[in-house]
């Protein structure tokens, strides 16, 4: 029978249709997480490529960078170090998961194609993409497993990477089939994913690690990757090479032949590279060291060639007071301390620089990262400790002296290290409290390892230093200072029980509201001032870029996305008018 | 002079044996664990680390032996040729040391070639033109450069290299037999800065030493004798006024080990003096004593070679 007009006109709109289902299809948005409901829970997605890999640009050239550290580890696993170990070894190796590069608040795939969250939030099951190591070996699910098992290995030191032991119970893990492995946590977490987010928790091939001494792990090339970077080259004192991994199962990535990065241990020369054009990064690209006005500076005198990149509240500096002997054993004299430290006063002098602004904040004691905000800078003026005039702070602060004996204050000595930033505000805070509470600080600058064996064992009466955001989440902060009793971040063991119930209940909680009554209880307990941890400002982390390296989202954490994957020179790229 | 010199090289062993102890107890003293540099990282960031993290390293390295123990059985591996592993890069330390060593040594015959080629001729025509504004110039030139500290002058060069002529000395190391002119461009500058105090120093003692030769009788014979003035100066005033030159030449070598630790910092050169810094901030004593076993043996062979030079330059010095 032959078709009617209307049979046309249907199968017109039917073939319509089904051309705009493909052409849909074909065009879906790839990188956002799609969560779709499975009956054995919820499953999230990453299919690969996503669109703006599409639009990188391929350069047959070498990516020029420079560091400022000479690595000497090489197992990101055992090591607690960014500069030394981590930025070397991240951009050749993957991890389960990861912070997306250009959506770096969002955790993603990286080996997993995706990942099944039971119903319970106890059990993860993760498939995985068709991923093969730098010597051609597929990556499977016995490597993931392995890997996870190596990290959480008992007595094994994991100096990053031990959290991990919290939420996974050694060698719990089921490998189902070559690409799929099942993995069990102790408990429900927001804060699972996260942790496997890190950058520390590389997956390392099976085959070559498990034959490799903890000593052996150490050394360059030993282990292999299956990451964007192969290992060229390693030439201690003067440079790193990579070359591209050209079977990288990201395909297109990463838009570069190799990278070099030479070892510039002066700071003053490292930016006149940067100046210059020797380099076209600095290391991480982002950390620390660059936390301040000069790659503004830099910036300006070179017209905008070189970018200053910044992270905000990045690195938190803060006083540790020692409990082992008088006088800050005595909570009335901490918290005094807590209280008469002006912390508006000491960022307007550390951290702000004319002509081009501030580089800090007001210190908070817990990061407002991972879109959560505990501590918002409105709610700190109307604070004790925070709050402007200072008059009444410091009227109690005098009190609290007074009942401790020390009504015309005392001498005592501040333990820092020889970091020009560092050293400004040991002599601000030193000031400060000399001025208000008749506290006469000695400041004895060292070197970085004096300055941390010092702190641990307590030899001076306080101690300045500084960590790095490791994780995108408030409990960061809970971890790194009441997690590791009698370590560098609480060397007197400080602990206070109400606080260790609300760090353990914090990360079994899944309601992000409850999650935040938590946070915002585990404050009001330290403002209480008595703990051994004084805040006192953030820090920024900075770094440099030629204005033709593109794609380069500013992460929440200098510790994230240090794959160098993402990144493409643009050599038509506009020079930024400002 | 052999038996001499026999006695000389026999007293090494003891000279450098006390450098060790020294450095030893020294390193210490000073506050600072390796285990701790290697777990928490030499600078920058820093890991939550833990003491039953730091205790377990400390026994792996053998850090919790006694010094005694820890020293004897460094001594006993180095008078077997065995300098060591180093605690930071878990290679052996002659491996490292090898390269760099050649990298310094190159910086600081260059350095002290170029100094003694300028400082020498400056210091002759100083004192032979006398109160002249040649003079003049050469003892303010002189002064400055004694004055200026080498970091700071270092600093400076390349402030001025990079505001001025927007370029620097490459980044990265080519040796001399792979690209020497590459070499040449990495290495003038740092051989320079660490020249000009030496330069400045040696042109003020060659002026000094010059004036005071000048007014010997013999060059007043030489000149009645109706012998060329550029004769009387360098075949009679300049071979005597040689001996304190050369003296202070090895003391000036000695120094120069000492300031090519900065300068090769601020030059981005791989050689001793950024391994000697790496090894103080890593707390890797066992590249720091290898070193320092090394730049001394250097300064101990260099003096040696200067006392039996002495003979050379002067007939008249015998050795007992």
């Amino acid at each position: 029978m032959a078709c009617s007009g209307l049979c046309k006109a249907k199968g017109v709109v039917l073939v319509s249709l089904l051309l705009l289902l493909i052409f849909g299809v074909a065009h879906a948005p790839a990188a956002t997480p799609t969560p779709t409901p499975a009956l054995e829970g919820q499953t999230f997605s990453f299919p690969w490529p996503p669109e703006w890999v599409a639009r990188g640009k391929y350069q047959k050239m070498v990516l020029r960078g420079i560091m400022g550290f000479n690595p000497g580890q090489w197992d990101v696993h055992s090591c607690g170090s960014l500069p030394d170990c981590l930025m070397p070894s991240s951009p050749r190796f993957n991890g389960l998961v990861y912070h997306n590069p250009v959506n770096p608040d969002e955790i993603v795939c990286d080996l997993c194609d995706s990942w099944t969250v039971s119903p319970d939030g106890k059990t993860y099951t993760f498939r995985l993409r068709q991923a093969q190591w730098h010597d051609g070996q597929p990556v499977t699910a016995e490597d993931i497993k392995f890997s996870l098992d190596r990290i959480t290995e008992p007595g094994a030191i994991r100096v990053r990477t031990g959290v991990l032991r919290t939420f996974y119970e050694h060698q719990s893990a089921q490998v189902l089939d070559d690409k799929t492995i099942r993995v069990p946590i102790k408990f429900t977490s927001p804060l699972f994913l996260e942790n496997l987010a890190s950058e520390y928790m590389k997956i390392y091939p099976k085959h070559v690690a498990q034959g490799l001494s903890p000593e052996e792990a150490q050394q360059p090339g030993k282990l292999i990757g299956s990451g964007p970077w192969k290992l060229k080259e390693f030439k201690p004192h003067i440079s790193i090479e990579y070359e591209r991994n050209p079977n990288y199962f990201k395909k297109g990535l990463p838009f570069f032949d190799g990278m070099m990065f030479t070892m510039i241990r002066d700071y003053n020369r490292r930016l006149a590279a940067m100046q210059v054009g020797q380099a076209q990064t600095t290391e991480g690209p982002t950390i620390g060291t660059y936390g301040n006005e000069d790659p503004m500076r830099i910036q300006r005198e070179t017209k905008g060639k070189v970018r200053g990149i910044y992270i905000p509240d990045a690195v938190q500096t803060y006083l540790v007071l020692h409990m082992n002997k008088p006088p800050f054993n005595d909570p009335r004299v901490r918290r005094a301390v807590f209280l008469a430290i002006d912390r508006q006063e000491l960022v307007t002098i550390v951290r702000c620089a004319e002509p081009f602004g501030c580089f800090g904040s007001v210190g908070t004691f817990l990061p407002n990262k991972g879109g959560q905000v505990v501590e918002s800078q409105e709610d700190l003026a109307q604070v004790k400790g925070w709050r402007q005039p200072k008059d009444q702070d410091i009227a109690e602060a005098k009190t609290l002296m007074a009942a401790a004996g020390y009504a015309h204050g005392l001498k005592a000595t501040l333990n820092l290290t020889t970091v020009p930033a560092t050293v400004r505000i040991g002599e601000v805070i030193a000031e400060q409290l000399r001025k208000s509470l008749g506290i006469e600080f000695t400041l004895e600058a060292v070197d970085r390892a004096t300055s941390v064996d010092r702190t641990i064992r307590g030899t001076h009466h306080a101690s300045l230093d500084s960590s790095g955001v490791i994780m995108l989440d408030p409990a960061d902060y809970l971890n790194q200072h009441f997690l590791v009793m009698g370590g560098q971040k609480n060397p007197d063991s400080w602990s206070h029980p109400r606080l260790t119930e609300i760090t353990e209940a914090q990360a079994r909680e899944a309601d992000p509201v409850k999650r935040l009554a938590l946070f915002k209880e585990a404050v009001e307990i330290l403002r209480q001032g008595e703990s051994h941890v004084v805040p006192l400002t953030w820090g920024y982390s900075g770094g440099m870029m030629d204005y033709r390296l593109q794609n380069f989202h500013v992460p929440g954490s200098e510790q994230i996305v240090k794959h160098f994957e993402h990144i493409w020179w643009d050599p038509d790229a506009p020079l930024p008018r400002d | 002079m052999g038996e001499y010199a026999i006695r000389r090289v026999l007293l090494f062993i003891p000279t450098l044996l006390v450098a060790t102890v020294l450095v030893f107890t020294l390193f210490w003293i000073v506050p600072g664990d390796p285990a701790l540099t290697i777990l928490a990282g030499g600078e920058g960031d820093s890991g939550s680390v833990s003491q039953e993290q730091l205790q377990q390293l400390r026994q792996a390295l053998g850090l919790d032996r006694p010094i005694y123990v820890q020293y004897g059985s460094w001594l006993w591996n180095v008078l077997r040729g065995d300098l060591g592993t180093s605690l930071w890069y878990k290679t052996p330390v002659w491996a490292q040391l090898k390269d760099r060593f050649l990298v310094t040594m190159e910086l600081a015959v260059m350095a002290i070639l170029l100094a003694f080629c300028v400082a020498v001729p400056l210091g002759v025509t100083s004192a032979v033109k006398q109160d002249t504004g040649f003079d003049y110039f050469s003892r303010v030139f002189s002064g400055i450069g004694i004055a200026l500290p080498t970091f700071w002058l270092g600093i400076l060069i390349v402030y001025a290299l990079a505001s001025f002529f927007q370029w620097l000395p490459p980044l990265g190391y080519a040796t001399l037999w792979d690209d020497p002119l590459l070499n040449l461009q990495q290495l003038i500058f740092p051989a320079l800065t660490l020249a000009f105090h030496d330069l400045a120093f040696t042109a003020r003692v060659t002026r000094s030493s010059m004036l005071e030769v000048m007014r010997e009788d013999y060059l007043r014979t030489a000149r009645a004798k109706g012998m060329m003035e550029i004769l009387v100066i360098g075949r009679h005033a300049l071979k005597n006024a040689l001996l304190p030159v050369v003296t202070i030449s090895g003391y000036q070598f000695g120094r120069l080990l000492g300031g090519v630790i900065i300068v090769e910092s601020i030059f981005v050169v791989p050689g001793m003096g950024t391994l000697l810094i790496d090894s103080i901030v890593h707390r890797d004593f066992i590249v720091l004593q290898a070193i320092v076993l090394l730049i001394a043996a250097v300064v101990l062979i260099l003096n040696l070679m200067i006392d039996l030079l002495y003979g050379v330059l002067d007939p008249r010095i015998h050795y007992q």
